[in-house]
């Protein structure tokens, strides 16, 4: 019944495929140097994560006293701690602490503030008001004090921290999904699919929530950062993981702050992972934020 | 710098029928281009034109046509750092702006040459009052006391019809509505007694009635004093109340030129007419069917080829598509006057339709048929457009000969009853 | 369409069926607006929300829509237009007044009943940008209605949107696109197809072209011209631009401040408005030609519209009224609310003194028509109406270029 398009020639022509919104965002992403340049970041934590087994030379938890604070080169790339573990071995060993703390973190706190922003922005009225209460209590309070207050409370441990970061990256997000679902909830396509008798669940589900997952997407990228620092900063506050030995880039900062002078690369290192991390995150947050709005592109 | 009042004599061309010093504005083939992610935006393709003291130029088109680009460019205020003159001049009182310092254009804006913007709330600094903002302007221009400046500011309220200048100078510019909100930008355009005055859309936000006010006091303001005015709009029924020249733009060139009562007593090229024919007019007998134009304008991404109007145009010849006519007089002789009442009627058409087809809105000629696209331009836009440019293509493609819908509705290849209103 | 000002001289003005005039035949009209009120309320108060007062946004209308007819409503930001349409697809609850819809008043449903006499009624909105769902593709989104209405099975569900982008001028190939690769005009005609999808019998239009660059305008208008004769569609026709309403519109409502001021079929309105208002509207539109332009009698309202959540005591429109001015500002403008009344054959107005409208020479020279084109037919007086007996002269008086 629908003829293909006949060009004024008289001869067919082929009619462009759709690229999809997902591959059109990943086509502007890659073009995007600074994103490009956070990607790199990603890649080079999330492999020191993943291959620490591997790659390490020693194992984390291996050195002895006679080898403690060696400079950088000969045996030990990075030189050893005060432990006389090598601390090559124990950067790419704390990568897998951030990473793991730091995305569950924000999973858990993704999940907490999705529903709570859904049910505010969604619902509205009272449900809306004393919700938004909440948060704006919770965000009153310094993220790294609410944290702390959690670690004390529940007692340290890897769950503990990371529960405590999710408790202040969740405000955030509630408050982003909430905005976004009420500035939608006027907009015209919205209206458009109540005109035709669209149900409110599925002008939740079909219309909102994909609308606002971009600015979730770019918050929950951008939390990441926070919640690495967060991490680290819990660890470096004495809150670390309850093992002292466990290779994390905080508690490294906080051991290594003593012998600042006989030993300056102990702070570097660990600093250095901790700002290549948080900045990567940072740069593809931004570039998400860029290229996933189809609106941009005109 | 800007104190050199009279024209050099070597600006003005020789062999002019009118003195040289009464011309203002020239512009000269002027290139703008944007640069983006996507690549270059051919926003401005080589525009001139010029403008007399005292005269008002209307400059038409749709959005993207360059319009308003073409004074941002002569204000040089291209956003930065995408957009760039990358090419001609534009020469203003003797001046060529283009290579001016940074600094003396900033004493040339609002001094000599002012501009009145579509939505003032965005030229108007929200956290001051008018007051601040007027007594700023003209204190930073002119040696003048403080009381001086506010005396002069409530003059100007006056003079645009602002009921209680005195109270009114205290309100922030929110506290206006729509309509007074624009007699403020244009009082304050009006502060310095500028030689030039550059409405862009200076009503299109605002409702017809309000519209109809200012306006008013845009063709009241022109009337009294020698400022020249180059109105910018979409709006073919603004202009020919306002203005004594129309130039009207697409795709970033001048497609026809002429005096206001000449274009629309003769309109001469095919988007002209097709501009008249698909707005409804509110002093016609019965509403006539309204002959659209098809397709949608060309992305200016891709560089220009050809006429641009070729791929929707009802009277396109083959030539049409892969060579661009330049601006020429009408009556086909050589001399051409630039300004004033008697200027030259110019388009830019290698197939102008005729009066009576004009009238008709479409071709009238025994069997003509416009000129399908040569297999070359196809090709060329398949193996581009695939990849950057669907729209355009999908017009080309899917327009017949006759165009989609005006003549023969099938749409998309569907044949569907032609149906016109009795 | 019959011209419904042929030979319809008519002996007195029947004051019977005001606000649902225009019997003829056809039987009940498809839509029935009675007294229609839509306030919203203006509140304070962060959790505890206090009610403070009200914006009338639409405040006692009244006016009906015949089986495929064009009911254009006109007026500027502000006047109500847009609320009227969407409360009669009962996207705002009215606040007072009813809404019959083919017999069934639609203010009291709720749930499925609602929904399923939704099918009927579709809405075209203004901004091609944002009311298309970027994340959908365009047959996802024509195809929507279908879907949530359960009809057709998945197949037959895609060939109908084939069908459709065919039949609002689009390539049925293009319903994998999302909307970001569509131009303007292409993405209302996606809209269009949109509402199209159910077969219903009222579309409203809420400026469907307004967003749109003048010559896509006409595009649209003309698709919405064929659709209308194709399906049998009533359209209300919303826009603030008198002279597109006129073009599409078989009758107009202006609208100012919540309030019908003026109904009549277009060509009269245009011709012979007879509310003040409607005068100034038709005045302040410019019209492309200088020659008309330099001869037309403008008239320039003083001040901005009131607000509607203040509106003025009386008649809505006395504080910036020419005519009262020129009658010398008489008090019953401003305490005497006036009703929409019939004046001619179905043409109503509300104002007091309508009668000095007509023949004036305001009204005569709104449009700058020169008197030298031959009209098709002269303006009809009343025979009952003394002020306008002295017309043909006054058509005599109009300027000649």
């Amino acid at each position: 019944m629908a003829a293909p398009a006949i060009p004024a020639t008289g001869r067919a022509i082929e009619v462009r495929a759709s690229r999809g919104l997902w591959r059109d965002a990943m086509r502007r992403l890659l073009r995007n140097k600074p994103a490009l340049l956070g990607l790199l970041f990603i890649g080079i934590f999330v492999f020191a994560a993943v291959f620490a087994p591997l790659i390490a030379p020693y194992g984390p938890l291996e050195g002895t006293l006679v080898q403690r604070m060696k400079p950088p080169g000969g045996a030990h790339l990075f030189g050893t701690d005060l432990q006389g573990r090598d601390e090559l071995t124990r950067i790419l060993y704390g990568a897998q602490v951030s990473l793991l703390a730091g995305v569950a973190s924000v999973i858990m706190g993704l999940s907490i503030g999705g529903i709570a922003g859904a049910l505010a922005g969604g619902l509205g009225g009272w449900v809306d008001s004393v919700l938004m209460r909440v948060v704006d209590v919770m965000l009153s309070i310094p993220g790294i004090l609410l944290a702390i207050g959690i670690v004390a409370w529940l007692d340290r441990g890897l769950p503990q921290i990371m529960f405590a970061v999710a408790m202040t990256n969740a405000p955030i997000f509630a408050r982003i999904l909430r905005g976004s679902l009420l500035s939608l909830r006027n907009s015209d396509y919205v209206t458009a699919a109540q005109s035709i008798g669209a149900p409110p669940s599925r002008i939740l589900l079909r219309h909102m929530l994909p609308n606002s997952l971009t600015a979730l997407i770019v918050a929950a990228t951008l939390a990441l950062a926070t919640a690495i620092i967060d991490v680290a900063g819990l660890g470096f506050l004495g809150l670390g993981p309850p093992d002292p030995r466990t290779p994390e880039w905080g508690t490294m900062l906080t051991d290594s702050t003593k012998f600042l002078r006989q030993a300056p690369w102990l702070i570097f290192l660990p600093g250095l992972a901790i700002v290549i991390s948080a900045i990567g995150f940072n740069l593809l947050g931004d570039g998400l934020r860029e290229s996933l709005d189809p609106r941009l592109k005109r | 710098m800007t104190a050199t009042a009279p024209v050099p004599a070597a600006v003005a061309a020789p062999a002019r029928r009118r003195p040289p010093d009464n011309r203002l504005l020239s512009v000269e083939d002027l290139v703008v281009r944007f640069r983006t992610h996507e690549g270059a935006v051919h926003a401005v393709n080589g525009v001139s034109f010029e403008l007399e003291r005292g005269e008002a130029l209307g400059l038409v088109g749709e959005s993207g046509c360059g319009k308003s680009v073409t004074n941002l460019a002569i204000m040089r205020l291209l956003p930065k750092p995408a957009g760039r003159i990358e090419g001609g001049r534009v020469v203003f009182d003797g001046i060529d702006l283009v290579t001016l310092s940074e600094a003396d254009m900033r004493d040339l804006r609002g001094k000599e040459i002012a501009m009145i913007f579509q939505d003032p709330m965005t030229s108007l600094n929200p956290v001051l009052t008018i007051e601040e903002q007027m007594v700023e302007t003209i204190r930073a221009h002119r040696k003048a006391s403080r009381a001086e400046a506010r005396k002069r500011a409530i003059e100007l309220l006056v003079m645009v019809g602002i009921p209680r200048p005195e109270t009114r100078l205290k309100s922030y510019p929110h506290q206006f509505s729509g309509g007074m909100r624009q007699r403020v930008m244009i009082a304050m355009a009006l502060a310095l007694e500028p030689k030039l005055m550059i409405a862009d859309e200076p009503t299109t936000a605002l409702d017809v009635t309000i519209q109809a006010q200012v306006l008013e006091l845009l063709r009241d303001l022109a009337e009294d004093r020698d400022t020249s005015l180059i109105l910018i709009t979409h709006d073919l029924g603004v202009v020919a109340g306002m203005t004594q020249r129309i130039s009207v733009m697409y795709a970033g060139y001048i497609v026809e030129t002429a005096t206001t009562a000449e274009l629309f007593e003769n309109p001469s090229h095919p988007y002209t007419v097709g501009l008249l024919h698909s707005i409804p007019r509110l002093d016609e007998e019965r509403a006539e069917a309204l002959l659209p134009i098809e397709g949608t304008p060309p992305d200016q991404r891709r560089a220009p080829r050809g006429c641009p109007f070729a791929p929707r145009c009802a009277w396109r010849l083959e030539e049409c598509w892969t060579d661009n006519p330049p601006l020429a007089p009408i009556d086909g002789s050589g001399r051409v006057i630039t300004t004033g009442p008697d200027a030259t009627h110019r388009i830019a058409c290698h197939n102008p339709p005729t009066a009576e087809e004009a009238i008709a809105g479409r071709p009238l000629r025994e069997g003509f048929v416009a000129a399908p696209p040569p297999d070359a331009v196809i090709q060329e836009l398949v193996t581009r457009g695939a990849e950057e440019e669907p729209a355009l293509l999908d017009e080309v493609v899917l327009m017949g000969p006759e165009g989609p819908e005006s003549t023969a509705p099938s749409a998309g290849g569907l044949p569907i009853e032609p149906d016109d209103k009795p | 369409m019959i011209d419904p000002n042929l030979g319809s001289v008519v002996a007195s003005p029947t004051p019977a069926g005001v606000g649902s005039n225009e019997v003829d035949g056809a039987g009940r009209p498809l839509v029935e607006v009675d007294r229609l009120k839509v306030y919203f309320p203006i509140t304070e108060g962060l959790v505890f929300e206090r009610h403070i007062g009200d914006v009338q946004a639409v405040d006692g209308v009244t006016f009906s829509l015949r089986r495929g007819e064009t009911l254009g409503l006109v007026g500027e930001s502000g006047c109500g237009k847009s609320t009227t349409g969407r409360a009669i697809i009962r996207l705002y609850k009215p606040t007072e007044g009813s809404i019959s819809f083919d017999g069934v008043d639609l203010t009291t449903l709720s749930g499925d009943q609602l929904r399923r006499m939704r099918r009927r009624m579709q809405m075209i909105f203004q901004d091609p940008y944002a009311s298309l769902n970027p994340r959908m593709t365009a047959g996802g989104i024509i195809g929507e209605p279908l879907e949530i209405h359960g009809i057709g099975s998945g197949g037959e569900r895609r060939e109908r949107v084939r069908e459709l982008l065919a039949t609002v001028g689009l390539n049925p190939d293009f319903g994998e696109r999302y909307p970001h690769e569509f131009s303007g005009g292409q993405r209302q005609r996606i809209g269009v197809a949109r509402a199209l999808a159910l077969n219903p019998d009222l579309i409203v239009a809420d400026e469907p072209i307004s967003a749109l660059d003048v010559s896509i305008q006409a595009q649209i208008i003309n698709l919405l011209e064929r659709l209308q004769g194709q399906f049998d569609l009533t359209y209300l026709f919303i826009a603030h631009d008198l002279s597109v309403v006129r073009h599409i519109s078989d009758r107009i409502a202006v609208m100012y401040l919540g309030r019908i001021v003026e109904l009549a079929p277009s060509r009269d309105l245009n011709t012979r408005p007879l509310h003040p208002y409607t005068v100034a509207l038709l005045s302040a539109i410019p019209i492309p030609d200088p020659a008309i332009e330099s001869r037309r009698r403008r008239i320039i309202l003083k001040g901005d519209v009131p607000s509607p959540a203040a509106p003025p005591e009386g008649c809505r429109f006395h504080t910036r009224c020419w005519l009262r001015e020129k009658l010398g500002n008489p008090e019953r403008c401003v305490t005497e609310d006036p009703a929409l009344r019939l004046i001619e054959t179905g043409h109503e107005a509300a104002c007091h003194f309508a009668e000095d409208v007509a023949g004036s020479v305001e009204q005569q020279q709104v449009v700058g028509r020169p008197a030298s084109r031959p009209r098709s037919s002269t303006p009809v007086a009343s025979p009952g109406d003394g002020a306008a007996a002295g017309d043909p002269a006054a058509v005599q008086q109009i300027p000649t270029a």
